[in-house]
Formats: C-alpha cells, structure tokens, sequence
C-alpha cells in the first residue's frame, strides 16, 4: 500500500532529533498516505455533522405524518415531491429527516455500545495479561462462554423481557460486545508486561493500580482504538438487526433498522423504500471499517500485509 | 495430548454449564411464568395451584438442578404455545437451520480460499484488490438488508428463485447465499495473511532454493501451513451462521430453529427459548472444542496453551 518512506531530519540539529520523526509526525505521515482511512475518516465527520447540526440548520421533521403524501419516491424518479427529497414513508412521514435523526441513533449506539463493552472487555483483559494465572484462566473462561451465546437470541430475549428501548439496547449490546477487547488487551498486555519499563515501574514500588493504569494502560491504546472501531460497527449492525426483528428501539423513533423493517410490505413495488436506510447503514458501517482498518496499518504497520 | 483433551473438555462442560444457568436465570426473571401460563382470566388461587403443579415455586437453584437433569435425559420441557416436548419440536427444526449454514459454510469455503489464495500469491493485483472490496462491502452490509434486495431482484426483475418457505432445494439457494457471503470476508482475510505469511518464510524459501516448482510449493508447502489456524475460524464461523441464521430465517420465512426462537420469544414461550439457547450453544461448544482438538492434532505447538 503506502510508501515506507519517513520523513528525513535535520542531522545537525542537536543530539534530541537524531531519534528522527515524533510518534504524531510519524502518524500524520502515514495517514495522509492511506486513502481507506482518509476516506473512511471524510466519510464519518460528514455524516456525523449532518446529523448533528442537519437539523439546527433545516427543518427536518421526522415523525409528522401526512397521510394524503404517502410513499412519494425520490427526488431522481418520477412523480416525486420536491418538499421531499427522498420521498416518504407508508405514513407519509419525511425519509429524508428520518434518514438524518436515524444516523444519530447509528452513531450514539455505536459510540456508547463501543464505551460500555470497552470498559468490561479492557478491565478484564488488562487483569489477565497482568495478573496471568488463576485470573487469567477465569477471565478466558468467560471469553469462551460469552462466545459460545447466540448473541441475537439472548439479545431479542432480553430486550423482550426488559421491554424494548434505545437505552436497553446499549446496555444489552454494551454487555454482548467485550470479549475481542478482552482477547486483544490480554494479548498485548501479556507482551507489554515483560518489558522494561514496566518491570522498572514495578520495582519502583508503584502500587499495581498505578502500574496497570498509568504505565500499561496508555501504552496498549492503539489497538484498543482499533478494537472499538470494529464493535461500533458491530453493534450499529446488530442494533439495525433487532429493530428490523422488531426488538429493538421503540416504534416511532427513525432508526435504519426499523425503517428497513417498516419498508419491507413495500418492498416489490416500492424499493427504495427498503434501499435508502440499507445503503446509509452500508456507508456508515463501511466508513467506520476503514477508519479501524486504516488505524491499524498506521499506528502498527510492522503487522501488516 | 491427553491433559490437553481433560482441560478442553473440562472448559467445554463448565461452559454450558454457565450459559444454561445464565439464561435460565434470565428466564426465571423475565416474569412469572404461572401467571402467563393460567391466562389473564386466572384466579390467585388457580395461579398458586399451576405454581406448584409445575413446581415453580421451589428455590431455583433447586429449578435449574431438576432442568439439567431432564435435560441430561433428553427432555427439555413441554412447549408452553405448542403444548409438545420441545425436544420434538427442535427436531422438526433444527435439520433446517443446519442446512443452510453447513450449504452457506461450504459456499463461503469455496469462495473465500481460492480468492484468499490468488490474492496472495498476485498480491496487489487486480484479484486481490477485487478481493479485498468483496471483503470490505460484506463486513458492512447488514444480512437482512442483503436478503430483501436479493427478493427484490429476484421476485421481481428475473423471478427464477422462490423467495421465501423451502418446500425444494430452491428454496435455500438465496438464504445460503446471504449466509456464505456473510462468513466470507473473515476467512477470505485469514486464507490471504497466512499465505502471504507463508510464502515470506524460510522453509518457502528453501523449498524453492531446491527446485520445487511453484504449485507444488503453494500447495503442498504453504497452504498447509496457513489452514492451520482455518480450522478453529471455520468452526467459530459455523456457530455464528448457526446463531446468526435467526435474520436470514425470518426473512426468506424459513422453518428452521432461529425462527422458531424469534416466535417464541414474541409469544414467552421460556421452556423452547431456553431450550434453543442451549442447542445452539452447545453446537458451537461441541465445534470450536472438535476444532481445538483437531488443531492440536495437527499441529503440536497448540498443545501448550
């Protein structure tokens, strides 16, 4: 992919330079030169201000219904309402400020599904790689055992139980979603843990907390990042997934799932209906894969092939 | 080897044994199964007599133990909507659901090796960057969006394929479709970082120092070593088809065991939810410890860990 060249420095500047390129000089270089993350990274932000300052800016209403304009198609076919750019849905209600208000819905449950199986996932793997031992054996015991559940099945059955709204789905998805965090901040905390500086944090007398949080802890968050980036995208999957099985966010509110899933009686003579929300799941879920992929071959491209 | 063999099967008990109490406990939450069982119409009293019919007002560890047992027996319960043993009715069900993922495992198998294959040996070629999108877009897009564009173009636009019920072969060509694209990019990626692994180590090298024509290095030398790691991911993938089929069998209305979980979700029926949850994870448990055993088998270094 992108050229391994690094930029070149000044020799007889001083004794300080001559370790060559800062970290975040590095980073800028290579991720100018990686057109998946720039792209990605483009992509997101776009989305992500138009979905937060959209409607600031416009008047985007995405539950008032009309039931004398349903199902007007997009602006690019015929018959279409210029009010509505991309048409309405079987209740006549905007597609195009669902579209923005659903994006928000996306983004918030990526993020804080992201959050919530991060903390669990890194807390539980930092402790393993440290600790090893009888810790570690329990901690990849509960790996294998969240891994062997059928997540959409526990999910659909606790939401059903717990009554279905956008908080429970973030939890519930946010308590599915930790075991790649666990598996690769063991990994990298295992390695990490052998090195020097962490042995010479130790035998300064630093209390483990301080060690874990303060030594280890910043020096394994690159592929966290990367991790993270991999679970939003998962869980804005499997978030569409359950609303589109019905348990999911509630009914009026326009997430992408549930719009797919309130388009499908519609399907054979109206498919954009379904088409719109799954193709703006598709870029979204697409973009936020080529920022984590991206980031991985910026911030450790000795690994890369 | 024979350790090895103890603790695997050791974890793989104690690990069902975790996730049956765990949604066991889930269910016993989930609301007062008495009640819902003598109907809205009941008296207080004809709810006391049905709880201790069916002795649920016993400690529930004591529940639980009475479950495992007539589990262990063969007998899940009797379905709460169906009044059948649930034993009968996942064996109505499950031949389905295994269908289409070991059709859908063979499918992504088929395509994801020889591509992974090709991408590496031409690597940065038209092939691998052809790949590498495949790859990409089949990450991001959601299987059930996936499935109902698939009825679109083939309900409508060239109407050869039946899309929904699978009264004839026909009938799981799409929903196998949808389910091996699905599992294809992970294996797809490992097939192509393992072979490009391979094909930079020394032993490669060597072989081809001696004059070993390049198939007969590809294949007999390479390849073997990078499927070694193909067998636990295949197994891992099956199960997540297996839990993941749920979507693809509500939308092509498929009779298979995820459909029949999403429906007795939706109806409380706890003895066949339950019942499911441990059918598909005891099928991913028996998997991913066969794989760990046959990688252990192959390869000896897998031992240790």
């Amino acid at each position: 992919m992108a050229d391994r060249v690094i930029p070149t420095v000044k020799v007889d500047a001083g004794l300080n330079d001559i370790a060559g390129p800062t970290p975040l000089q590095l980073f800028a270089h290579r991720s100018l030169r990686n057109p998946g993350l720039l792209l990605g990274t483009g992509f997101l932000l776009a989305i992500a201000a138009i979905s937060f300052l959209g409607p600031l800016v416009f008047d985007l209403d995405p539950y008032g219904q009309n039931l004398l304009k349903r199902l007007k198609p997009p602006f690019w076919m015929a018959g279409s309402d210029p009010a509505h750019l991309l048409g309405t849905d079987h209740l006549g209600r905007d597609y195009l400020s669902r579209l923005v208000h659903g994006a928000r819905i996306s983004l918030s449950i990526g993020f804080l599904v992201a959050a919530v199986s991060g903390a669990i996932g890194v807390t539980l793997g930092i402790v393993a790689g440290y600790f090893r031992g009888s810790i570690d054996a329990a901690v990849m015991f509960f790996v294998t055992a969240r891994l062997a559940t059928p997540i959409i099945l526990v999910a659909l059955a606790v939401v059903a139980v717990v009554g279905s709204s956008l908080q429970t789905v973030i939890l519930v998805l946010g308590l599915l979603l930790w075991d790649r965090y666990a598996l690769v901040t063991r990994s990298v905390t295992l390695q990490l843990r052998e090195q020097e500086f962490v042995i010479a944090a130790r035998a300064a007398g630093f209390s483990q907390a301080r060690v874990l949080l303060f030594t280890v802890l910043p020096n394994i968050a690159n592929p966290i990042i990367v991790v993270a980036t991999l679970e939003m995208a998962q869980a804005i999957l499997l978030e569409a997934a359950l609303s589109f099985l019905g348990l999911g966010v509630e009914a009026p509110l326009p997430s992408w799932g549930l719009m797919v899933s309130e388009g499908k009686e519609y399907l054979l003579f109206d498919p954009w209906v379904i088409a719109i929300p799954g193709i703006a799941l598709l870029l979204l879920v697409l973009s936020i894969n080529l920022v984590g992929d991206g980031l991985r071959d910026v911030t450790a491209p000795e690994g890369r092939t | 080897m024979i350790a090895f063999l103890g603790k695997r099967l050791l974890v793989a008990v104690g690990v069902t044994l975790v996730i049956t109490f765990l949604t066991f406990l889930l269910l016993f939450v989930s609301g007062d199964p008495a009640t819902a069982l003598a109907g809205a119409a009941s008296r207080a009293e004809d709810v006391e007599k049905i709880r201790a019919l069916y002795g649920l007002d016993r400690p529930i560890l004591v529940q639980y133990a009475d479950w495992l047992g007539n589990a262990l027996r063969g007998d899940l319960g009797q379905s709460l909507f169906f009044q059948l043993p649930v034993v009968d009715l996942l064996a109505g069900r499950l031949p389905v659901t295994l269908t289409v993922g070991a059709l859908a495992m063979g499918l992504a198998l088929a395509i994801s090796v020889p591509l992974g294959i090709v991408a590496a040996v031409w690597r940065g070629g038209v092939i691998d960057r052809l790949a590498l999108v495949l790859a990409v877009v089949g990450q991001a897009m959601p299987t059930f969006w996936f499935g109902l564009i698939l009825i679109v173009v083939f309900g409508m636009m060239v109407p050869i394929l039946p899309i929904s019920g699978a009264d004839d072969w026909r009938g799981y060509v799409l929903p196998v479709i949808v389910l091996g694209y699905y599992a294809t990019p992970a294996i797809m990626r490992l097939v192509r970082s393992g072979m490009i692994d391979a094909l930079q180590s020394d032993y490669i090298r060597t072989a081809r120092a001696n004059g070993l024509l390049g198939p007969t290095i590809l294949l007999n030398h390479a390849l073997r070593n990078a499927i070694v790691p193909l067998v636990s991911l295949t197994a891992v993938q099956f199960g997540f088809l297996l839990s993941g089929s749920i979507v693809v069998e509500s939308v092509f209305a498929l009779n298979g065991l995820g459909r029949l979980g999403w429906e007795s979700i939706i109806r409380s029926d706890l003895p066949t939810v339950q019942a499911i949850i441990l059918v598909l994870s005891g099928i991913f448990i028996l998997l991913t410890t066969c794989a760990d055993i046959l990688t252990a088998w192959i390869d000896p270094r897998a031992r240790v860990h």
